[in-house]
Parts: structure tokens; C-alpha cells; sequence
């Protein structure tokens, strides 16, 4: 197992230097000169003056060839250093650590909370499949699926300020145990909910027709044991896959939720960078967002061979 | 006579189609007493299997029982609540499948897999539970029982394999076995030991057999008496040397008739039995069999024959022919 993780991040490294070499290249050869942009905001009519901006080019460094700026850019971001931010000068770290726990805590709190719900609801309605309670889990899960956070969330938000008198109006963040949290919660949730129940339906009622849930009733089981134990595990293998990839997009960037709410996340802080060129702050992002990837694929690959043996083996003849 | 076991009469099986319900198994009569072992034999899709499955409600989706009774130590299976019918499952009848690569759950160990009947049958702890399951895999010929407890399916060979699922179908010494196709997936040399195994756990446990098989060269040294059906009726039922002795049924002439010979001088030839078997839903008016028979007469095409003993009412060898004795001088 160790020694599996150990050639996953072996395997990692070049990834991520590609990662970064795609995105530093694009800002790079890009629309947009970062060097202007910093001084279209200033006062003065530097942008317009060439020998000046060239002047201050050179002092920058990014008059040099790109693969040197590249390998700098490199050398600087292994040392946690990932410059400053174009439009206000902080730097890009301190930004994106003050907005990553913001998104980390959003992201495994909806993946939690989809987990608990939509697990045992799509057993529900596999286990009964074609019967009144499947076709009402169901037919919830495609309504719900069908509503875009973008309509869930003001919508919400509309409901909870105007029908519910006296509640605080859910905007902004203070942490995970604030009632303001359960608006975004439940947007960002409604559609990996509707998804995971649908998905774990469907493997329920393919696991049902194998062999083995055949043998395990004729055993003389409880169909609520047959249920927990021999089809829970494998119906879970592929669900796991999927919730890691959720909290992945939650985390990487729940854009509307977060400005909806006023949530002070990566998504807002990527949707700030864009809009104002800041590139620094977009570069960042991605590498730390390739990084997510790659850390819950690895996350998932471990609790694999947990719940298929089969999986471990394969791993261990790797 | 002896003790009846298990009595079906008049067992129909339907599944639901576009156009309406169609009968796959139609008005099935069988029987096994005590400490006997039938085989059931049979074309694929011949009902075989539901038939047994039905017993105890494993029928896929779709598949239902229509019509019949199942009578059971004195209770008809087919009328008994859910937990009545747990109490069955595994602890009264117990199951051996066909496939012992599916039918064992992949990501259990092969010794959870088997304290199961015990845990939910006899009551016992887990220790006790899993001392059993260790003599029991003995009992059915493992090495190294106890330690291969805790392997997974895939660690073991498919010989391995379905010996684990005749331990699971035998834990809590059920009264009947049911084998559907134990041997089909496997290894020639592994189906002999297969067999082998079974006969000498049915002498040593005392229990009766229901052994289903596409194989009548298989079954011949194993079963006491066998039932041929064919599209989801019972053709010809006899005690095993009557019935390679003298098969009424021209279908069960059929059958041995496609059994490979080394000897005699068509041993070049391979004789098989020309046509289908009709599907469900588009039964013939009379005999089933007749379109395929060579030795139809017109009312085998209007008047389904029904199944009745041989000569005289005494004799325990029954077929459903209108031709039985013709087919008999004919030999």
C-alpha cells in the first residue's frame, strides 16, 4: 500500500509541472500584458509610454525567454511563493489561504450531507424498485436535479427573508456551526443529492440481479441484512468515485453559491481574478485545484481496495 | 412406500411479457422422498431451475408463480409468510448454484459468507459459528480449512469455489439440497469430484438431493430417479435404470441418443435433436414436443398427453406420451 502511494506521487510530479506549464503558457502567450494592465489602473499615462513599460519589463524579469520566467515561476512556487496579486499587491498565498478553509469546509460539509442522505434514499428505491416510495424518492430527485443553484439559492433566499419573519438574512460567512451556513449548504447539496440517489438506485438494482444477493437469500437472510451487507459494498465502490469528484467542483469553485451567499471562497476569488485579469491569482488557483484532483484520486484509490479485495490485490501486483 | 419430502403439483410459472403473461413452466407434478435423490433434466430454458427456484420466491423479477402447491414437510411452501419462508431458506432447503464465480459475494470473506446460515438459523455465536464453518469446510474437502476462512473468492480455484457453496447449502444440515447445475461451470475432472462429494455427504447426512443437470450422463450414477422436462413439463419420470433402460418418451430417447459413445458403430456420430423447443407464449395446441417428435401421430398435435404411470397403475415409471408403447416396440 505504501509503496503504491509512494509511485502515485512519483507519477504526480511531472503532472503537475505540465499542469502548471499548460497554465503558465496560456497567461503567458494570452491576450492581455500584465505589465499594462498594471498600469492601466495606475494614475498617469504609463501604460501608453513604451520605453517605460519596456524599462520596467526588464526590471520585472518578463522580458526573458518563457522558459525561464517558467522555471522561475516554478523555483518561486515550490517555495510557496506565488507572487502578488496585480490589483492589490497582496500576496496571491495569503489570499487563497484565507479563502481555501472557507471552500474546504463548504465542500466536505455538502459531501457529508449528501452521503447521508442520498445513500440510504437510493437504497431505498433500489431495494423497491417500481413501488410507490421509489417512484416518490425518484421522481423528488429529477425535480430537484432540474433546479440550477443559481434558482435554488435566490429562490431560497427569497423564502427564508420574506416567509420566515425574523430569521437573519443568510449573507457572508462565519464558519461552520453559523445558521447562515445552511442556505449554501442545502443549494450546494440539492443537485450531488438528486445525483448520488439516482446513481446508487441504479447500481442497487444492478447489484440486486448478481448471483450473490441470489445465494445470500437463500441463506434465509433478512432482506435488511442482504441489503447492509452483501449489497451496500459493492453498490458504495463507484458512489465513492463520484462524491470525491463533487467535493472536488464544490471545492474548486461553487461560483454561485458562493456570490449568491457572499461566501468568501475560491469561487468568488476566482471570479474576482477573471474579470480583473489578475493572473497570478488565476495560476494559482488552477495548480492548487490540479492538485485537489489528484489528491482525491488518490483518496479514492486508497479506500478502494477497503472495499473491494479485488482492488487490493491488483494494487499489490502493480 | 416411503416418506414424501417435497410434493409440487400442479406448479405453473408465468412471466410478464409486453403481450400479456407467458406460461414457462405448465402444471408441473414432482416429487422427493425422503433420502432420495431426483435429478431434473432438461434443455436450457426448459423451467428447470425455476421450478426449484419458485419453491422458495428466489424467481427473478418479471417471474411469478401462477398457479400449484409445493408441500413441504406438511406445509405448502408456496403459502408461508416471510419469515416461515426464512426459517426454509437455508435452514430446511438449502441451495447449491451454478456458478460458483457469481454466486459467491466478491468482496466477502469465504468464512462471513458461511457463519451467515448459522448466525441466522442456529442461533450461535460468532466463535461457535465460525468453528462450524471450519469443520465444514473440512467436511467438503478444503485444505487447510480453517485458515481459508478468511480468503476471498477470487484466492480460491472455481473447484474450491463451488465445494465453499456446497458448505454454505449444507451448514444447517437442511433436509433438502438443491444443486442447480453444480458442475456446468466447471472442469470435467473437477464435475466428478463435485459428484463425488455429493454422494458421499448425501449418505453421511442422511439428506435428500434435488439435482438439477443438462447432463444425463452425469446424473446417471448419482440419482435415484429422474425427471425429464421438457418446455416446462414433465415428460417421463422413472427410477434411473428404467429410464436408461427403456425410455418411453421420445424426447428422453433424444437425450441419450446425443450422449457421446465411444463404443458401437456410431461412435463417429454425434446424434442431436433437430429443431427448438417452443418459446413461452407460443406453446403448441397439443405436445409440446410433437413439432420436433418423429413419431407424431395427429393427436399429439391437438391433445396434450397427460403424465401417467407405464403400464399399469403400479409401476413408478410415468411419461406424458400418446406414443409411449409404440416407442417402446419400436426399440
Amino acid at each position: 500500500m505504501l509503496l503504491f502511494v509512494l509511485k502515485r506521487l512519483g507519477i504526480w510530479i511531472p503532472t503537475v509541472i505540465v499542469v502548471i506549464l499548460g497554465v503558465y503558457a496560456l497567461a503567458f502567450y494570452g491576450a492581455g500584458d500584465p505589465i499594462k494592465l498594471i498600469f492601466m489602473r495606475a494614475p498617469g499615462d504609463v501604460a501608453y509610454d513604451p520605453v517605460r513599460i519596456e524599462a520596467i519589463r526588464e526590471q520585472a524579469g518578463l522580458n526573458q525567454p518563457f522558459i525561464q520566467q517558467f522555471g522561475n515561476y516554478l523555483w518561486n512556487a515550490l517555495h510557496g511563493n506565488f507572487g502578488n496579486s496585480l490589483v492589490n499587491g497582496r500576496s496571491v498565498w495569503s489570499m487563497i489561504a484565507a479563502a481555501a478553509p472557507v471552500s474546504f469546509q463548504l465542500g466536505l460539509l455538502a459531501i457529508v450531507l449528501t452521503a447521508v442522505v442520498a445513500i440510504p434514499l437510493g437504497m431505498v428505491a433500489g431495494m423497491k424498485q417500481n413501488s410507490k416510495t421509489d417512484y416518490v424518492i425518484l421522481g423528488t430527485a429529477l425535480l430537484v436535479w432540474a433546479i440550477p443553484a443559481y434558482v435554488a439559492g435566490p429562490l431560497l433566499m427569497v423564502l427564508l427573508i420574506t416567509i420566515l419573519p425574523g430569521s437573519a438574512v443568510p449573507y457572508g460567512w462565519g464558519g461552520i456551526f453559523d445558521a447562515k451556513i445552511i442556505l449554501p449548504l442545502l443549494v450546494l447539496s440539492f443537485q450531488p443529492i438528486a445525483l448520488i440517489v439516482r446513481q446508487t438506485r441504479a447500481a442497487v438494482i444492478e447489484v440486486l440481479s448478481e448471483d450473490f444477493v441470489r445465494t445470500a437469500r437463500s441463506k434465509g437472510l433478512p432482506e435488511t441484512v442482504v441489503a447492509l451487507r452483501h449489497i451496500l459494498r459493492p453498490v458504495l465502490t463507484p458512489i465513492v468515485t463520484q462524491l470525491g469528484l463533487i467535493m472536488i467542483s464544490i471545492i474548486n469553485g461553487a461560483i454561485f453559491v458562493e456570490l449568491v451567499f457572499g461566501l468568501p471562497g475560491l469561487g468568488r476569488l476566482t471570479v474576482g481574478a477573471l474579470t480583473s485579469s489578475d493572473y497570478p491569482i488565476v495560476l494559482a488557483i488552477t495548480v492548487i485545484g490540479s492538485f485537489l484532483v489528484m489528491a482525491s484520486n488518490l483518496l479514492v484509490d486508497v479506500l478502494y481496495p477497503i472495499l473491494d479485495p479485488r482492488a487490493a490485490d491488483a494494487m499489490r501486483s502493480r | 412406500m416411503s416418506e414424501r419430502l417435497l410434493e409440487v403439483k400442479d406448479l405453473s410459472i408465468e412471466i410478464a411479457t409486453r403481450r400479456g403473461p407467458a406460461t414457462i413452466v405448465d402444471g408441473i407434478d414432482l416429487h422427493v422422498d425422503k433420502g432420495e435423490t431426483l435429478g431434473i433434466v432438461g434443455e436450457s430454458g426448459c423451467g428447470k431451475s425455476l421450478t426449484m427456484l419458485s419453491l422458495v420466491r428466489l424467481l427473478p423479477n418479471k417471474i411469478r408463480v401462477s398457479n400449484g402447491t409445493a408441500a413441504f414437510a406438511g406445509r405448502d411452501l408456496l403459502q408461508l409468510s416471510s419469515r416461515e419462508l426464512r426459517e426454509v431458506r437455508g435452514g430446511k432447503i438449502g441451495f447449491v448454484f451454478q456458478d460458483p464465480m457469481t454466486s459467491l459475494n466478491p468482496v466477502m470473506k469465504i468464512g462471513e459468507q458461511l457463519i451467515e446460515p448459522l448466525l441466522y438459523h442456529r442461533e450461535m455465536s460468532k466463535a461457535e459459528a465460525r468453528k462450524r464453518a471450519g469443520e465444514l469446510l473440512r467436511l467438503v474437502g478444503i485444505p487447510g480449512a480453517e485458515q481459508r476462512l478468511d480468503s476471498y473468492p477470487h484466492e480460491l480455484s472455481g473447484g474450491m469455489r463451488q465445494r465453499v457453496m456446497i458448505a454454505i447449502g449444507l451448514a444447517c444440515e437442511p433436509e433438502l439440497l438443491i444443486a442447480d447445475e453444480p458442475t456446468t461451470a466447471l472442469d470435467v475432472t473437477i464435475q466428478a469430484q463435485i459428484v463425488d462429494l455429493v454422494k458421499d455427504l448425501r449418505k453421511r447426512l442422511g439428506m435428500s438431493v434435488v439435482w438439477i443437470t443438462h447432463d444425463l450422463a452425469l446424473i446417471a450414477g448419482l440419482a435415484d430417479r429422474i425427471c425429464v422436462l421438457y418446455a416446462g413439463t414433465v415428460v417421463e419420470d422413472a427410477p434411473v435404470e428404467q429410464l436408461f433402460a427403456e425410455p418411453a418418451h421420445p424426447y428422453t430417447r433424444g437425450l441419450l441418443a446425443s450422449i457421446p459413445r465411444m463404443d458401437g458403430e456410431d461412435a463417429e456420430r454425434l446424434n442431436s435433436i433437430g429443431g427448438t423447443p417452443p418459446e413461452p407464449g407460443r406453446r403448441p395446441a397439443g405436445c409440446p414436443f410433437a413439432p420436433r417428435c418423429p413419431m407424431a401421430q395427429e393427436i399429439c398435435r391437438t391433445t396434450v398427453p397427460e403424465l401417467q404411470p407405464l403400464r399399469g397403475e403400479t409401476t413408478p415409471h410415468r411419461v406424458a406420451c400418446h406414443v409411449a408403447n409404440r416407442v417402446l416396440e419400436a426399440a
